[in-house]
């Protein structure tokens, strides 16, 4: 089973393009965990498609990504190096739903088209495009190259597990960001579409699998002894690998079920433990050591908005500092006035 | 057609990103492939009464104008 599919045929100069997008993709998502499979040129076939996409089994997880030819009502692959519907909106339930879908193709996003069907039988999301689109023909122009960076960057926010309402903000700021460059990053922009089914979302959070899952990015909320004040502790971001991180640090996690914990490289015998349901994370934190020996709570959401804490606020109370104590762990003074920093609402 | 201040800040445009202007790019629909320059050469051979364009670049032309409109 993998996580993410990647359709990307290579039939005639436009495919060429396209196909030429997505080169070195299965590489990069390889590199942040994911496991993925790869249909490229003639494996773009529609009975691959089928066999990665149909259920049961599951065999494509999360993600699709598809870089081609797409009208209204289909997206194509390739048969017989000629472009060939692969999704479409007679299959589209069977092949997509509860999967993301990355489109970089024509007007599979139009109203009442191929992205809406999906929508609304049960694809979690679908970002298209509502009319044509344009893509530079030569692969080693410093355009083409441009535009591939336009059209990852949506892909390389939903890989760490952001949330798809920020990488949609990503990709419309990475067109926007080179409108002067050529008319094509303001065409495309303009016929730019995400439809989802719910905010919040993420590909690890809402899939095939039911959506438990700790991987991703989190922005955190912690409050430590006496219980008074839930503090902003910056995006935590854990990996496929076991290995999670944040600003000042990082460790191993684990989950079952719908329980997880993990630990710190940085601070030895502090352990965090929560439940993961689709959209937070509520838990509690401590030192298993005699010192220190704090103990907290925290929670967190699904996003990527948050800015990092001003200082290490997951090792330990703020307030120490305040009041002259040592600095938990990490030796970092900690100064009263993070406490003030703006407070989420709860999960 | 694009009117004349829109024609004359495309002209500048291509001369102050002459790299970009003649990359070619491609309606993936159609597969019909431009430049910039060259739509702004078939603009002005228009205008000059020694082309006559057809809809597809005239429907390009139409877009460049309003890309042109915002730059």
């Amino acid at each position: 089973m993998a996580d993410i599919l990647i359709i990307r045929n290579n039939c005639d100069p436009a495919t060429f393009g396209t196909y030429h997008i997505g080169e070195g993709l299965l590489a990069f998502f390889q590199s942040k965990g994911h496991t993925v499979t790869e249909l490229a040129d003639a494996q773009a076939s529609p009975a691959n498609v089928q066999f990665w996409l149909n259920t049961p089994p599951i065999r494509t997880a999360k993600l699709v990504v598809a870089l081609d030819h797409g009208s209204n009502t289909a997206f194509f692959g390739e048969l017989n190096n000629k472009a060939e519907p692969v999704i479409t909106t007679a299959n589209v339930q069977n092949l997509t739903k509860g999967l993301h879908v990355y489109t970089f193709a024509c007007s599979t996003n139009a109203n009442n088209g191929l992205g809406q069907t999906a929508l609304n039988k049960g694809t979690y999301s679908w970002l298209g495009y509502t009319e044509p689109v344009y893509v530079f023909t030569d692969p080693n122009s410093a355009l083409f190259k441009t535009l591939k960076e336009v059209i990852w960057s949506y892909l390389l926010k939903l890989a760490d597990g952001f949330t798809l309402e920020t990488a949609e903000k990503a990709l419309r700021d990475a067109y926007a960001a080179h409108k002067n460059d050529a008319p094509l990053f303001t065409y495309n922009l303009q016929r730019l579409l995400l439809r989802k089914q719910a905010t919040g979302m993420t590909i690890h959070s809402h899939n095939r699998l039911g959506g438990k899952s700790l991987i991703g990015t989190w922005g955190a909320m912690v409050d430590w002894e006496p219980f008074d004040t839930y503090v902003s502790a910056g995006n935590w971001t854990f990996k496929n690998d076991g290995t999670w991180s944040y600003a000042s640090g990082g460790g191993r996690w684990i989950q079952v079920d719908d329980t997880a914990i993990w630990t710190f490289t940085n601070a030895p015998g502090l352990v965090y433990t929560c439940t993961v349901t689709a959209n937070g994370l509520k838990g509690v934190m401590g030192y298993t050591t005699q010192s220190p020996s704090y103990k907290g709570r925290f929670m967190a959401a699904r996003a990527a908005s948050l800015d990092e804490a001003a200082t290490d606020l997951l090792l330990g109370p703020a307030r120490e500092a305040s009041v002259g104590a040592a600095a938990p762990v990490a030796g970092v003074p900690l100064p009263a006035e993070v406490i003030s920093v703006p407070v989420l609402t709860p999960v | 057609m694009l009117d004349e201040q829109a024609v004359t800040k495309l002209e500048a445009w291509v001369q102050s990103h002459p790299e970009s202007a003649d990359t070619p790019f491609m309606n993936v629909s159609t597969g019909q492939q431009y430049t910039v320059r060259g739509l702004l050469n078939s603009l002005q051979a228009s205008l000059a009464g020694t082309l006559v364009l057809n809809d597809t670049v005239q429907a390009e032309l139409n877009q460049l104008e309003t890309w042109v409109g915002g730059l």
